[in-house]
């Protein structure tokens, strides 16, 4: 379901029963970037802050099944894992992973090609960059048409 | 311990000819892609991606709530690929787990919160504890524990489990009744 | 031990509720066997284990057990990553090489690298070079204390031999006359007294004069070794250890071939080099599992013995203690208050194919078994029938045929091998679990002759009995 206004970029996919939630202000999603099931991106209406203010999501991110994510600014090439958790207070620069079920929601910017895993998650490693995954995408894009109901759900995203 | 009832709204469930016990609330993409075998029982808001690729689960599993089960995809050379995802008979899954394995075996039992990495391979009569995170590509050899994150091997399951899981599994089937029946 | 009766179907079951007591512990049935010739439960340390087969937990793949003791239980191919213990994958990439015949153009070529999927190491973060070969072209670090190591071990066993050959000589010695037909019988049993070092030499002192030439050889062999010296002056600490900053940041930094401080755990993962800075941390071989067989320490008889191929559940012989002992279940606890007297439900079922009469009997004042419970329990005095088990009778939708006299207000419900029935419990302790405990009878054909032998008719009954703790839950308190 989504509320307010966002704008999405061509080659994105969406899965089902993702939910993007745009309260505080309008969330911009860039290409080609890969969202699962039971995520939850969502932009907190900030009580605080007088003006709305705008979440910008970069080209090239995966967020896995059930993963948490209200940063503000996230930026190319990464990946949020299975049940992690993004906080508000924090950014993904590019070339990030967040393992899963890590937690990560100190204010700061994570370096590029940061790797967050591990019970204690406070592990960082230097590393490669995480693959695009341009493959999954097209192949996505050309077997979900297939299955009608699920693109009742939710606007088409693929024309 | 014997288990308790467990009882559901008699409305919200659908039970088929073999006697799988689907609930209503649950999203099951791709159903024709989906094989259950009989008397599986599969709770509240799951999630099982049968368009991706081939779903097949086995006699008396229990898929608890809010659990996502999707087929892992493998990357070669001319593309991506979805595998199909093989569960087999009497596994329980408890509830909130993300299983992306390839395949499970038979009287496999997953604590709940578990996330189950992409192609893992999951052998008969093992057990994943609550809260694991499995890392891609691994396998759990038969009668152990995989607990942590990354998961690593635990400790061991005594012999009798196949007997364990045959019983929890059909007691579990046989405890689940409809609210309309009872009252 | 404790936090794996948690995992399962045992840990849904809370099978460690209901304890079954064998010689020295309790523990829930699920985790017992029962030796069919001593009739007797047994636990996993009543038993003697033993290694039937090693197998990589990653490929599956058997090991004999003599490569397995050469290449130090570690499997060959399978590697765990250094920094967080799971197991590697091989990634292949695509290399543009000059080819051999044209050195102008470039073919793509395949190399391989390992890669942890979960915390992102690969191999080249420790600079090995990606290999052509998938699987085996990984080089071995060599230990560099390797070499001393087995100079010393050398020593050892020649000294072992040398202090052996003594010892029988002396024995020989005194009674040489009286044994001389005897000496092969004698030389064997000591032989297996003194296991590893001299058995490795396949010491074999038939004779006593074979002994006395084996002796001169030795004296002549015993190298010299030069012992290790204690060194009063130990190299002194680098200058700049007190000014330069160590990279405790955990292999996060932009420096990545000086590298960080590695973690104990990662160090202690290696003991031959137990490397400081992450850069060289070196892939580990993956440890194997082992399927092992049960025995029991009493009759010598095998409990347990599962099949050779490691991905297999079946065994060739099973003998748990949930396929032979009745089972106890709680089936339901009302609140529990410190005397009062309440009423418990619980259950009773059958795995032995023979109709059984369990009867439950209260400790007595003074039973040494007795030291868990702080509860009193009136168990029902007759006679609980319980029919045989019958795995047919799943598709058997009608009702059973027997029909037992029961006492309604003991045995509350029945089906198939199932019983449940109704126990008084009286908390004695204001605060904390509740705790019962009683003797369970039953009867059970001892069916260790082989069918259609004379004895067939004659199997007697045995009248068994177990001790049975049952935990039910907190007092409230009142």
């Amino acid at each position: 379901m989504f509320t307010m206004s966002r704008a999405k970029g061509s080659r994105t996919v969406v899965h089902p029963k993702a939910r993007i939630i745009a309260e505080g202000g309008p969330i911009v999603i860039g290409e080609s970037n890969l969202i699962e099931e039971q995520v939850l991106i969502i932009n907190r209406a900030d009580k605080t802050a007088p003006e709305p203010v705008t979440m910008e999501i970069g080209v090239n991110n995966v967020f896995e099944v059930g993963c948490n994510c209200e940063s503000l600014r996230i930026g190319d090439n990464n990946v949020v894992e299975a049940k992690a958790r993004v906080g508000r207070q924090t950014e993904l620069s590019s070339g990030c992973v967040i393992g899963s079920y890590c937690e990560v929601s100190s204010k700061e910017v994570i370096p590029d090609n940061t790797v967050v895993y591990g019970k204690k998650c406070v592990r960082r490693v230097q590393g490669e960059r995480p693959q695009p995954q341009t493959l999954q995408l097209d192949f996505l894009m050309k077997i979900l048409p297939n299955y009608h109901h699920l693109r009742k759900q939710m606007k088409p995203q693929t024309k | 311990m014997e288990l308790g009832d467990i009882f559901y709204n008699k409305a919200e469930y659908i039970e088929t000819a073999s006697g799988n016990k689907v609930s209503r609330q649950s999203v099951l993409c791709g159903s024709q892609n989906i094989v259950l075998n009989g008397k599986t029982v599969i709770q509240s808001d799951c999630i099982i991606r049968g368009d991706l690729a081939n779903v097949r689960i086995g006699r008396h599993c229990v898929i608890a709530s809010r659990s996502v089960i999707r087929p892992p995809f493998k990357k070669f050379s001319k593309g991506v690929a979805f595998f199909p995802l093989h569960i087999g008979d009497h596994v329980f899954i408890e509830e909130d787990c993300v299983v992306n394995a390839a395949q499970i075996g038979s009287y496999v039992h997953i604590g709940r919160n578990s996330v189950i990495g992409r192609r893992c391979v999951l052998k008969d009569c093992s057990a994943i504890a609550p809260n694991t995170v499995l890392p891609p590509e691994t396998v759990v050899p038969p009668f152990t524990v995989f607990s942590g994150s990354p998961g690593l091997y635990a400790g061991e399951l005594p012999e009798c489990t196949q007997d364990l899981m045959i019983d929890l599994t059909r007691n579990y089937y046989q405890h689940f009744l409809p609210i309309a029946q009872v009252a | 031990m404790e936090s794996i009766q948690r995992v399962g179907a045992a840990g849904m079951l809370e099978n460690h509720r209901v304890l079954y007591k064998c010689k020295d512990y309790r523990l829930p049935l699920c985790e017992l066997y029962f030796c069919r010739h001593c009739l007797k439960l047994r636990s996993k340390d009543c038993v003697s284990h033993e290694v039937d087969s090693h197998y990589c937990p990653n490929c599956m793949e058997n090991m004999p057990s003599a490569e397995a003791k050469l290449k130090k239980n570690r499997c060959a191919n399978c590697f765990d990553c250094p920094s967080c213990k799971h197991t590697l994958s091989t990634r292949a990439t695509s290399v543009l090489v000059p080819s051999a015949d044209d050195p102008n153009k470039a073919v793509a070529k395949k190399a391989y690298y390992l890669a942890c999927a979960f915390c992102r190491w690969t191999s080249r973060d420790i600079g090995l070079k990606d290999q052509s070969v998938a699987s085996g072209g990984w080089e071995e670090q060599e230990n560099p204390n390797t070499k001393r190591i087995s100079e010393l071990v050398e020593y050892y066993k020649q000294v072992a031999q040398k202090e052996k050959a003594d010892r029988e000589r002396k024995k020989y010695a005194k009674s040489r006359i009286r044994l001389l037909g005897m000496s092969g019988k004698y030389a064997s049993q000591s032989a297996r007294r003194h296991a590893s070092l001299t058995s490795m030499q396949n010491l074999r002192i038939s004779a006593p004069d074979a002994d006395m030439s084996l002796l001169k050889e030795e004296e002549q062999k015993l190298v010299k070794i030069t012992p290790n010296m204690a060194v009063e002056e130990v190299e002194g600490l680098p200058e700049d250890i007190y000014t330069t900053p160590i990279n405790l940041a955990h292999k996060g930094s932009a420096q990545a071939s000086t590298g960080t401080v590695t973690s104990i755990a990662q160090r202690l993962s290696q003991p031959d080099e137990q490397p400081t800075l992450t850069n060289s941390l070196y892939p580990i071989h993956k440890h194997l599992l082992v399927k092992r067989s049960l025995r029991c320490k009493e009759c010598e008889h095998n409990l347990s013995k599962p099949e050779f191929n490691p991905a297999s559940i079946k065994f060739k012989i099973q003998l748990v203690a949930l396929h032979y002992v009745p089972e106890l279940r709680i089936l339901s606890i009302p609140n529990l208050y410190c005397q009062k007297e309440s009423v418990v439900l619980l259950s009773l079922i059958n795995p032995l194919e023979e109709m059984t009469n369990v009867t439950l009997l209260s400790c007595e004042e003074g039973d040494p078994e007795d030291t868990e419970s702080t509860a009193k329990i009136v168990v029902p005095s007759q006679e609980l029938i319980l029919s045989a088990r019958d795995d047919a009778a799943e598709y058997d939708e009608g009702d059973s045929v027997t029909d037992f006299k029961d006492d309604p207000e003991v045995v509350i419900f029945r089906k198939a091998n199932k019983i449940s029935f109704v126990v008084k419990v009286t908390p004695m302790k204001a605060v904390g679990d509740v705790k019962i405990a009683f003797k369970m009878k039953y009867n059970y054909k001892n069916i260790t002759t082989p069918l259609g032998s004379k004895e067939e008719k004659e199997t007697p009954i045995l009248l068994l009995e177990h001790h049975v703790d049952v935990n039910l839950g907190q007092v409230i308190p009142s």
